[in-house]
């Protein structure tokens, strides 16, 4: 079954690998969450229509859906759930959003462990005040799943 | 994947649930015990539920192995969307072919 992102990958434009991006470019963006820094990262694997949906309007609930929004710490999470949880269920094309946050909001969140992987949870209540000082953008290379 | 049956109920939004119904497909946190899991609830008689009903699903979980300690006839989970419990289940049955499958694949 062509279940890992780097197959995903050939499927969406925004899953392929930036030959911009240097090794170093790569890791910064692949930071984990920051702690006493200024800006918290947070990822989550979506799909086309989610993405479409972020993009136009923010974060936000889709009808009959979760009405809080997870996300994971690190890119490599966000890929263990979209090679092992996601893309199973749906057998869809992903992409990996990264947002970068303030720390102050991200103190506000809960953090808790599925399936193994830190997952930070945003409230709905939170979520028009995370839409606004989120800066969120899909991510331009396919990391390898955490195991 | 595992997929088995189970009754949940959701809990009434007074009591700290959701303030919309759900829609087949519906994809929560699943909590046994401190573990949680993702799971993907398909209503069987139901295209919708709402806040406070109860209703008979099938409950897909994609990494069974996780919470595979609790995967028994009358155990009983929360449905949580992250800190937020916002219903109960037990499960009713798991086909035993699945397990049986899953054991000869492991």
């Amino acid at each position: 079954m062509p279940c890992c992102l780097r197959d995903i990958s050939r499927w969406v434009s925004g899953l392929t690998c930036d030959p911009k991006l240097g090794v170093s470019d790569l890791a910064l963006q692949r930071g984990k969450i920051t702690l006493g820094g200024e800006f918290t990262r947070l990822y989550r694997a979506v799909s086309d229509a989610e993405l479409e949906d972020i993009l136009r309007f923010g974060i936000r609930p889709g009808a009959g859906t979760m009405e809080t929004k997870l996300f994971t710490t690190s890119a490599e999470d966000a890929a263990f759930f979209a090679q092992n949880i996601l893309f199973p269920l749906d057998q869809k094309p992903l992409t990996i959003v990264e947002v970068e946050f303030p720390d102050s909001l991200a103190s506000r969140l809960f953090h808790f462990t599925t399936d193994g992987k830190t997952t930070m949870a945003v409230e709905r209540n939170l979520l028009s005040e995370f839409n606004a000082a989120a800066g969120i953008q899909p991510l331009h290379f396919a990391p390898m799943p955490a195991s | 994947m595992l997929h088995v049956t189970a009754r949940i109920k959701l809990l009434k939004t007074e009591e700290g649930g959701r303030t919309s119904c759900v829609r087949s497909g519906y994809r929560p946190n699943i909590r046994f015990g401190d573990l949680y899991t993702d799971g993907a609830l398909t209503f069987l008689d139901h295209q919708q539920v709402y806040p406070g009903d109860k209703c008979e699903v099938r409950v897909t979980f994609a990494n069974p192995d996780y919470i595979r300690a609790y995967l028994r006839v009358g155990a009983c989970f929360d449905i949580t969307e992250g800190p937020r419990k916002v219903g109960e289940g037990v499960i009713l049955s798991i086909p035993e072919n699945q397990e049986q499958n899953k054991m000869a694949s492991s």
